[in-house]
Parts: C-alpha cells; structure tokens; sequence
C-alpha cells in the first residue's frame, strides 16, 4: 500500500519537475529557440542605438543624431551573401513600398548596415543599392568601417554573425525599429512583411 | 562499473574535450550528449537501488522524468543557452546522467505498452526534428552554421531510418515467426 503510494507520489513529483523545466528553459513557453529568446529580451531591454560612424553609398559619414527625430528601420547584411540577405533585403523593399510616401524620409529612414567593412566599401554598396531600387537617401546603405564600433552595435542588437567557410558569414536576421530618441523599439519576422508594415504604420500613425 | 563511469564524466568535463566537442553542433547533439547519458547509465550497473525499489516501483515516475529531460534537450535552445550560459551548462552536466540513471533503473520496470509509446514517441519525434533541421533556410541555432543544422538534421534522419528498420523487423519477423511457433 504505501509503496503505492510512494510511486504516486514520485509520479506528480516527475510530472511536476519536467513541466517546471520546460516552463524556465523557454521563458515560460514563449521562446523554444535561442533567436526568439533574444528578441523578446532585446524588446524588453530596449536598448540605445551605440555611437557609431555610419559611412553610406555616398560616402558621407554620420552617426545616428542624423536621424534624429526620425524613426529608423534596419536590417543587417553583407552584400557577397546569397542566401538569407538578398530575401531580407527583398522583404525590406516591399515594406519600404507599402508605407505611405509621406511618411518616407519624414517621420521613417531606411537604413541597411553592412557587418562586413572590408568588402563592402561605399563602392560596392552603391551597387547592392542599385540592385534593390532603394535611392540612397531615404532608404540608405551603409558599413561601419570601425570594427570595434560594428562589434560594439551588433552587440548592442544581439546581432550573432559567425564567419563560415565559405567567406561568408551565418547570421541572424530580422528587422529593427529604432524610434526617434535613438532606442530600439521592436524586432519584427522579417519573412511576415505584412506584419511589419502594419507595425511601421501603426507605430508612425500614433506618434502624429 | 561506478569507477569507469566517474572517470567518463571526468573525461568529459575536462576543458579540451569539452570545448571541442561542443564546437561542431553534430558532436555536441550526438556524441557529449548521449556520453553524458552513458554515464548515468554506468553508474546504475547492475545494483539494486533499494531507495528507488520504493519510489520507482513501477518505472513510470524515473521514465517521465527521464523522458522529460530528453525532451528538453532536444529543444533547440537548450543546446545554444548550453554554449553561452554557465547555469545550463552546469545543468546539462547534471541532468544527462541522471537521464541515464533514471532510465536505466526504469526500463526493465515499465510495460510493454510504455515501452511501445516511448519507441513510437521517439520515432515521430526524431521525424519532426529531421524535418525541422533539414527543411529550415533559417538559422534555428544561433551559435552554429546553417550547414551543421542540416548535418543533425540528416542524423536525425538516419536514426528514424534505423529505428523504423527495427520496428519492421520487430513486427514482421520475429513477431510472425513467435506466432507461428
């Protein structure tokens, strides 16, 4: 009798413990996979753009107070990428021509930040520019030629990027809204396009 | 048996080995992991554990403890908070062996019923994760390439191929010719 008991027990306990584990291991079932943890914590944490020198297709170079007063929507790439980046950067026109034009460059600037700096010099952004019809004022690419200050941002942004093989690189992708004080505000999919310009404008349609 | 078990883990958590096998994403899956196991497989042996003869009576509490903690190691998370957060490190070194430990007591306990869920359970599992792995263009680990992805997703694979060969042997012939007997 009590050993049945004691097997009840232990059962409820086993039961008890898995689900107890599997509640802490995905922040309560929100985020099975590293990425989504990562961008639940950065939405939380909103963290600040870093000083950083941008330098765009048109070698000028700024920092972010360029923008101040506009919110700022971003994705990261290389240009030699063939997978992941020509989608995203795809995806990022199309929500580039889903928004209002009276908001573009008023309240929204684009900005595409390259993570590789050694190949991708404003010469060759200005043809990555071309390629995606984006016209390198209000929707501008841009590397940060100062590796510390990149790794300062896309760590900032939990931007992972690995080096393969390849000459390439592995790395996360999504789009960042960075608002007018210079925060990052949210990280959307960048594969649900429609989302993220129902977001854009929503975002833009409050704050007049 | 205890003494070649403890030396395992010792092996295992020695600095060299235990970066380098966590640096390719298919070792780390298949080979840290299931040593780890081992090791508390080991460390059971063949000993009657007299505490667990009367809280594991049955196997069914070990084996959903156990089962729960694969589970959570098949998360894809769990692997990559494993690389860049001590606490899961730790508790990976400490919940595998104990996976082993568990298992290896509750086995022989459970049913034929149990027994046959889990084989299936797994078998679909490792299924879905083969699909996921290989099927994705995303990045589901962040802290390995996309191309180890499709390396543990082809593993994944091979072992549903294995498992399905077994099960169809199982049924077929040793369980028709058990019948015609």
């Amino acid at each position: 009798m009590t050993k049945k008991w004691c097997n009840r027990i232990a059962i409820i306990v086993s039961i008890i413990l898995v689900v107890w584990m599997w509640f802490i291991g995905t922040d309560g079932f929100t985020a099975f996979t590293a990425e989504t943890a990562r961008k639940n914590n950065l939405i939380e944490t909103k963290p600040k753009f870093p000083e950083v020198i941008l330098e765009d297709s048109k070698e000028r170079t700024y920092t972010m107070e360029a923008f101040r007063g506009k919110n700022v929507f971003i994705t990261f790439v290389y240009t030699a990428c063939t997978t992941v980046c020509p989608e995203l950067e795809r995806n990022f026109a199309e929500v580039y021509q889903s928004i209002p034009p009276s908001y573009i460059g008023e309240e929204l600037i684009f900005l595409t930040i390259s993570f590789d700096p050694e190949r991708d010099d404003p010469e060759t952004l200005e043809n990555y520019r071309q390629y995606f019809h984006s016209d390198g004022e209000t929707w501008r690419m841009a590397r940060i030629p100062d590796q510390l200050q990149l790794e300062s941002l896309l760590d900032a942004f939990g931007v992972i990027v690995i080096p393969d093989k390849y000459d390439g690189f592995s790395h996360n992708s999504a789009f960042y809204f960075v608002n007018k004080d210079g925060y990052l505000e949210n990280v959307l999919d960048y594969t649900d396009i429609k989302a993220a310009s129902e977001y854009v404008v929503g975002r833009l349609e409050r704050e007049i | 048996m205890m003494k070649l078990a403890i030396l395992f883990f010792i092996l295992l958590l020695a600095p060299v080995i235990r970066e380098s096998l966590e640096s390719v994403m298919v070792l780390h899956m298949f080979l840290q992991l299931p040593l780890l196991i081992l090791v508390g497989v080991l460390l059971h042996g063949n000993r009657n554990w007299r505490f667990l003869e009367k809280w594991n009576d049955n196997g069914v509490a070990g084996m959903l403890l156990a089962v729960g903690v694969l589970i959570f190691w098949m998360l894809p998370r769990s692997l990559d908070d494993a690389l860049t957060e001590i606490e899961l490190e730790i508790w990976k070194f400490a919940s595998l062996p104990l996976l082993g430990f568990l298992w290896k007591n509750s086995w022989r306990k459970i049913g034929g019923i149990f027994k046959s869920f889990l084989y299936i359970n797994f078998l679909s599992m490792f299924g879905l994760l083969a699909w996921l792995y290989l099927g994705t263009p995303v990045q589901i680990c962040n802290n390995y390439l996309i191309n180890e992805q499709h390396i543990v997703g082809a593993v994944y694979l091979s072992s549903v191929l294995v498992l399905l060969l077994n099960l169809l042997y199982i049924v077929f012939f040793r369980g028709l010719g058990e019948e015609a007997e």
